[in-house]
């Protein structure tokens, strides 16, 4: 198996120039455009979860300093 | 709530700054940055630390360092955002396009060898309009993000 695709590498860029380096040119492509890919969609640890977290307290915290701001009945 | 609480929020918001984040995560930022009650709480912490002008430039300098962290990162991915166009897009179609050239002119050997291009063409073609549709968001969400932050830059100084 490993033997015929050797042979058929090694006689394809004689028999067959264009097709060789169409594919080339494509390797070379798909070298480049999963690294560009790979680049764009890099990420890290999502953050989500703690900026709701936060969104939360913040909004205890202005619960909390309206309530203290109301007058009281007895005031 | 307490100073130190609100500078542990404004660390993790610092961490995210120079953290890659996805479109998920870049919301939720602007969402605690363009709620109301985060607002109310930066006023309440200036209001506190009216006779010390050092503590509200150093809220101040917290929020501009955050703001440039996500300018960086905007220009980062209009960037990309271009690069994605060109190589991933662009070199698909073109990539494509010369496979059904050479079977039209039959200048291949192997015509059948066309299917590899032509299929390696398109799925890096399709690929490259999605994560361009995802990085316009995000450059979009990062708009809002460092305009946000201008504004609250803005509210700090105000009080000087």
């Amino acid at each position: 198996m490993i033997e015929t695709v050797i042979n058929f590498l090694t006689v394809l860029p004689v028999a067959a120039p264009v097709d060789t380096a169409l594919l080339l040119v494509t390797f070379a492509y798909v070298l480049i455009a999963s690294r560009t890919l790979y680049a764009a969609s890099r990420r890290d640890a999502d953050v989500s979860e703690r900026m709701q977290h936060w969104q939360e307290v913040f909004a205890a915290s202005a619960r909390e300093r309206q309530q203290k701001q109301r007058p009281s009945p007895a005031e | 709530m307490s100073k130190a609480d609100f500078d542990k929020a404004i660390a993790e918001i610092k961490r995210a700054a120079f953290s890659r984040q996805g479109l998920k995560g870049l919301r939720s930022i602007r969402a605690l940055l363009i709620d109301v009650t985060f607002r109310q709480e930066l006023e309440e912490i200036i209001a506190r630390s009216h006779n010390q002008p050092e503590e509200r430039a150093a809220i101040a300098a917290a929020l501009a360092e955050i703001k440039f962290a996500f300018s960086d990162q905007r220009a980062e991915r209009t960037e990309q955002h271009s690069q994605t166009g060109l190589v991933a897009i662009g070199g698909g179609v073109a990539l494509s396009a010369s496979a059904i050239l050479a079977v039209a002119t039959q200048i291949l050997t192997f015509p059948w060898l066309s299917i590899v291009p032509l299929a390696i063409g398109s799925y890096f073609g399709r690929q490259g309009t999605a994560t361009n549709k995802r990085l316009a968001l995000e450059i979009s969400t990062l708009n809002d993000i460092v305009e946000a932050l201008d504004d609250r830059i803005r509210s700090v100084r105000h009080d000087d």
